[in-house]
């Protein structure tokens, strides 16, 4: 167990929002198994084994006495701040995972139209991601484009198998970051991996889409295709959430300081986003548009974000329509790279609109006390 | 198809291979090896002097009759086709809709449509030339219509070329390879101004889009200018780089090893021409040429004559261009071309048609007095029993009846392709009075029909088999030497022992018998040389080959500390592993490189080598080795994948060629910063010799072990690691 497994243990302790029975959240080894950290078991409030609770049983009836009959004066007792994000020093990195993920979801709603085929989410009242569910034989069509990349497999299989969880290392590992200094970016980019994946059954829940496995003969996954739909993708979703962030995060002066080469960084972190989810369509389990659905998603979950942290962000909706392409990132994310979009990443191409009209997003005090300490382990240290 | 019709087309346009593919077992083949009504075919010609294929003279009568034939010329090079002997054109053959004299067949309708370029050639023949040496013709493979570029001219390269960049660096030498997944646009060939030292890459089954001029009659061709173009707009994604290219995402090249991480061609055009730290290469430019996706081609590895021919001919062509454009009018660049290729079938005396073809070409340059190098590994065979000999002292030692012998031939199961065994008579000899018959794994016998008189072609099926669909063809065929001489040649061909069209009939695995007899006068001439065909999934793709063998109980494969033997077989054995070298490098104009390990120098096990009785030096031997892997547990050689930044190890004697081919050309172009040497004719050893070491010399530290084959296996130098 771990930091992370504190989130696995949402579920099972407090019930809330069904974290810890999510498939590949709380039920994957990514996130109850690996170690990412490095910590060990919750640290100061592990669970009570029965021979340590009987020694303590003894110990405190042993020495009670001493200190019993004391009647000397006492100190003033000192009242924690009322709902504070400075006490979340104090609360277990469960805790903090469950307050964080209550805290976006609390401004989440949806709008299912099934005559257009459609699901909107909104946030706070506000727009910020339409998609239309791809006629069955856009599927049918992509299966093509799958059967190339099923060449791939034997090239790849040590990454599809490492990335069946959240693949924080394949991120990490461009960052340098390392679990005794960044502790608070782990648990930034971890919690953006919980919400993007939570957004995500959310829109898979409502648009229903089938598997490859399903309408392909020859798709024959080289892992076991998961239990939900699968448009958009999840790992998209949360990959590219990941990379938005880390591309916030790049952005701070601090960051700008720490590394003397963050552009290049951005894009590693957004081409390594776009491996990870092609990763998904070699092992079968996805369609590229599964990917476009998945990544623009998680942009704007990562927008959301970064500016629940900062006080002065905002976040760009958008709208997918399918069109049967391949997913390439320099057409997704073609900003980082040119000056001008690609033909590739014409609305009418790739399906994928942005609009010019940003909503605003209200910080959250939660999320600002995560940015700052992650903040803090980007001091040259 | 019409006996009449058979004899033509099996005597003029195809051979076993081909008419196995396109007619007995056509049924066998993937789609894309088809033959249809209306149809491309890559084909290659050997033709008088004079005879020239874009010529009224010849095809003006293909055009006559019914109409149905076309004859289209890729690039070639003018030197190499309008000399005073026979002249090898690769051509491409198209067969459209409309009636063909009866014929029905898609091969009997191409047979149909070729007929009338006979009487256009007879006109060129010399009158010296024997009537029964006619077309010289042999159809390869079907090629993807939507590859053939119409309104192709040859000029069209002209203009296109004139707006193409100069290198940086004034162009010293030329390295051009030939493979498959070529990462054209990689850092490791691009010089130190940025930009690519490729001046010119020809992707043979890509499509060039609508609206481009084609400078190639198929495929698609890349210039430095545009390579460039796409490193600016996509170098920072290689991925899609190589997508917005057309270089394997769509058409019939889907699925092509660009995609991969690792491509053969990535690492051998890496060894032989990337960049390295102190081998900075800005004045050795790149020509590339990757052949059609093996997807649509045979695993034995025939069907692409004519493409490598047409390759070559386009190599020796731009590089002309590129020393014109750098070095001024009627200047050459030496020129070293690596074809890290090869197949163990053939008649193993330089005399395979794609090996005259491709001689010719070189000494035709040399002519012109520039320096032409063809290097070509010696084969992966050593340790495969593929080959085996039939000699009197073998039937004598086996004790059996004179004058017969039983090949062993074990056929694996779940192969999903078709196997081939080659029974080649010694020089001389003729079938008559010899038989044929097979022996099922399962112990049934039929004899083949040997008609010792001209070519055949004889389908058979399984014996005791309900449908009576052919599972094999049997051919004897007095394979076309120089002009005017032959040798004879039984072919054995098994279908598939898995089809990938289960409803197929299947030819039984296990260990089948070739039952030969009557073999008394054959023998008087020599011994009769047994091979079998190459049956390998290239590297990078799956057919579900599985190579068969000869199973010899008498086979010493293994020594006594275990390994795999590294001698010869003694006399009563009939596997052999001398003389199994790849058979497109039995000829004198080429440099055969062999494998060995870098840690001890000791060949690798695999590494194919001539005859043991050769002179070293002498025509199909292994001239010199390069290390093939770095030492026994870490295999073959690390060089460049598709990408840049990958990095992974190839094996086998490909590894070893293009560092030969890397050495020649630093030797040309000198060393980063000195003036770039003027080209000067000269042996490869000459060239090269400060990074040699004789082999069994004093400085060979491998030279006590097994001191008698050890020339045989690694030719007379070994060269230094890259």
């Amino acid at each position: 167990m771990s930091l992370l497994g504190g989130v696995g243990g949402v579920g099972r302790v407090g019930g809330v929002g069904g974290v810890g029975g999510v498939g590949g959240v709380g039920g994957v080894g990514g996130v109850g198994g690996v170690n990412f950290t490095g910590l060990g078991n919750f640290i100061g409030g592990g669970g009570a084994d029965s021979l340590t609770t009987s020694g303590l049983l003894i110990a405190t009836q042993s020495i009670i006495h001493t200190a019993e009959q004391d009647t000397s004066p006492l100190a003033r007792a000192h009242t924690l701040p009322m709902s504070s994000a400075s006490n979340l020093d104090g609360w277990d990195s469960w805790v903090r995972a469950s307050l964080y993920l209550s805290d976006f979801l609390k401004d989440l709603k949806w709008k299912v139209d099934k005559k257009a085929q459609s699901v909107t989410l909104s946030l706070a009242g506000k727009a910020f991601y339409a998609i239309e569910r791809p006629d069955i034989d856009l599927f049918v069509s992509q299966l093509a484009k799958m059967r190339d990349y099923q060449d791939q497999r034997a090239d790849r299989s040590a990454e599809i198998l490492s990335q069946m969880g959240f693949p924080i290392d394949y991120f990490a590992t461009i960052l340098g970051l390392n679990a005794a200094r960044n502790r608070f970016t782990f648990e930034l980019i971890l919690i953006t991996q919980v919400i993007a994946s939570h957004v995500a059954m959310v829109v898979k829940h409502h648009l229903a889409c089938r598997r490859p496995d399903r309408l392909g003969a020859t798709v024959m996954p080289m892992i076991p295709t998961p239990g939900h739909a699968t448009f958009p993708s999840a790992h998209a979703t949360e990959a590219f959430a990941v990379a938005t962030l880390l591309e916030g995060l790049l952005g701070t002066e601090a960051a700008v300081k720490h590394y003397p080469s963050v552009i290049r960084l951005k894009k590693l972190v957004f081409k390594q986003a776009e491996r990870i989810a092609v990763n998904r369509t070699v092992a079968g389990m996805h369609y590229p548009i599964d990917t476009w659905a998945g990544a623009a998603l998680g942009e704007a979950i990562g927008q959301i974000i970064l500016a629940k942290c900062t006080k002065s962000g905002s976040a760009t909706p958008r709208h997918y329509n399918a069109t049967d392409v391949d997913f390439s990132v320099s057409n997704f994310k073609w900003m980082l790279w040119q000056a001008k979009a690609p033909a590739g990443a014409a609305p009418k191409v790739c399906g994928l609109a942005r609009s010019d009209k940003a909503i605003p997003v209200t910080s959250s005090d939660l999320f600002g006390w995560l940015w700052k300490k992650s903040q803090g382990e980007f001091s040259l240290g | 198809m019409p006996n009449a019709e058979k004899t033509h087309v099996m005597a003029e346009l195809v051979g076993p291979y081909e008419f196995w593919t396109f007619e007995t077992g056509a049924d066998y083949g993937l789609p894309p090896q088809h033959l249809n009504a209306e149809t491309a075919i890559a084909a290659l010609a050997e033709l008088p002097p004079g005879a020239d294929p874009r010529t009224g003279d010849i095809v003006g009568d293909l055009a006559g009759s019914d109409n149905i034939g076309e004859i289209h010329v890729p690039t070639v090079w003018e030197p190499g086709c309008s000399g005073k002997e026979n002249a090898f054109w690769p051509l491409v053959v198209r067969v459209k809709a409309g009636k063909a004299g009866g014929a029905t067949s898609p091969l009997a309708r191409l047979g149909h449509a070729m007929k009338p370029l006979a009487g256009g050639i007879a006109g060129h023949r010399k009158k010296a030339q024997p009537a029964a040496d006619t077309l010289g013709f042999r159809l390869n493979s079907v090629m993807p219509g939507e590859t053939i570029n119409g309104g192709f001219s040859a000029e069209a390269i002209t203009q296109a070329y004139a707006k193409s960049p100069k290198s940086a660096v004034k162009p010293a030498a030329i390295v051009a390879v030939i493979d498959d997944g070529l990462p054209f646009a990689h850092r490791d060939f691009r010089g130190a101004d940025g930009s690519t030292r490729v001046a010119f890459c020809w992707l043979q089954s890509a499509v060039t889009p609508k609206g481009q001029t084609p400078t190639v009659l198929y495929g698609r061709e890349y210039l430095k200018g545009e390579i460039d173009e796409l490193i600016r707009d996509y170098g920072h994604d290689e991925d899609q780089l190589y997508r917005a290219a057309g270089a394997g995402d769509k058409g019939p090249a889907r699925g092509a090893t660009i995609r991969h991480l690792g491509s053969h061609g990535s690492n051998v055009m890496d060894l032989a021409g990337g960049a390295r730290v102190g081998d900075a290469l800005d004045a050795v430019a790149l020509i590339g040429v990757q052949l059609p996706s093996p997807i649509t081609l045979d695993t034995a590895g025939f069907g692409k004559d004519s493409y490598i021919l047409a390759a070559l001919h386009y190599i020796f062509e731009r590089a002309d261009r590129l020393a014109e454009k750098h070095l001024g009018k009627g200047e050459k660049l030496p020129l070293i071309v690596n074809f890290s290729y090869g197949f163990t079938g053939g008649p193993h005396n330089g005399q395979d048609r794609l090996e005259r073809a491709m001689r010719a070409l070189i000494r035709a340059r040399e002519a012109t007095g520039a320096p032409a190098h063809l290097v070509i590994p010696s084969g992966n065979s050593f340790a495969g029993a593929l080959g085996g000999e039939i000699s009197e002292s073998l039937i004598a030692a086996r004790g059996g009846a004179k004058g017969t012998f039983d090949i062993p031939w074990r056929v694996q199961p779940t192969d999903r392709t078709p196997n081939y065994l080659e029974i080649w008579l010694p020089d001389g000899a003729t079938p008559q009075g010899v038989s044929v018959a097979l022996r099922t794994p399962s112990g049934k016998s039929f004899s083949l029909a040997v008609e010792a008189s001209g070519d055949q072609n004889t389908p058979f099926s399984m014996p005791g088999s309900v449908d009576k669909r052919a599972i094999g063809q049997f051919s004897v065929e007095n394979y076309r030497l120089e002009s005017g001489k032959g040798r004879w040649r039984f072919m054995v061909v098994l279908a598939p022992t898995d089809p990938q069209n289960s409803t197929l009939a299947s030819a039984e695995a296990g260990l089948w018998q070739v039952k030969l007899g009557g073999l008394g006068p054959v023998l008087k001439h020599g011994v009769i040389t047994c091979r079998i065909q190459r049956d390998n999934d290239p590297f990078g793709y799956y057919h579900g080959a599985r190579q068969s063998y000869f199973d010899d109980r008498h086979d010493q494969a293994y020594d006594e500390t275990g390994k795999h033997s590294a001698t010869e077989n003694p006399g009563n054995t009939f596997v052999r592993r001398f003389d199994g070298l790849n058979g497109l490098a039995t000829h004198d104009a080429v440099v055969v490189v062999g494998g060995y390990v870098a840690s001890s120098t000791a060949p690798a096990t695999y590494s194919s080598a001539g005859p043991l009785t050769a002179r070293p030096g002498s025509p199909g031997t292994v001239r010199l080795a390069a290390p093939s892997d770095d030492s026994p547990v870490l295999g073959g050689i690390r060089a460049a994948g598709t990408r840049s930044g990958i990095t992974f190890r190839l094996n086998g004697t490909s590894a070893a060629a293009p560092q030969v081919t890397r050495a020649l050309a630093l030797a040309y172009a000198g060393k980063p910063g000195a003036t770039a040497k003027p080209p000067t004719p000269g042996s490869v050893a000459a060239l090269i010799a400060p990074h040699l070491v004789a082999v069994g010399g004093p400085k060979d530290p491998g030279a006590a072990v097994n001191p008698a084959t050890r020339k045989a296996r690694l030719g007379e130098w070994l060269l230094a690691g890259a």
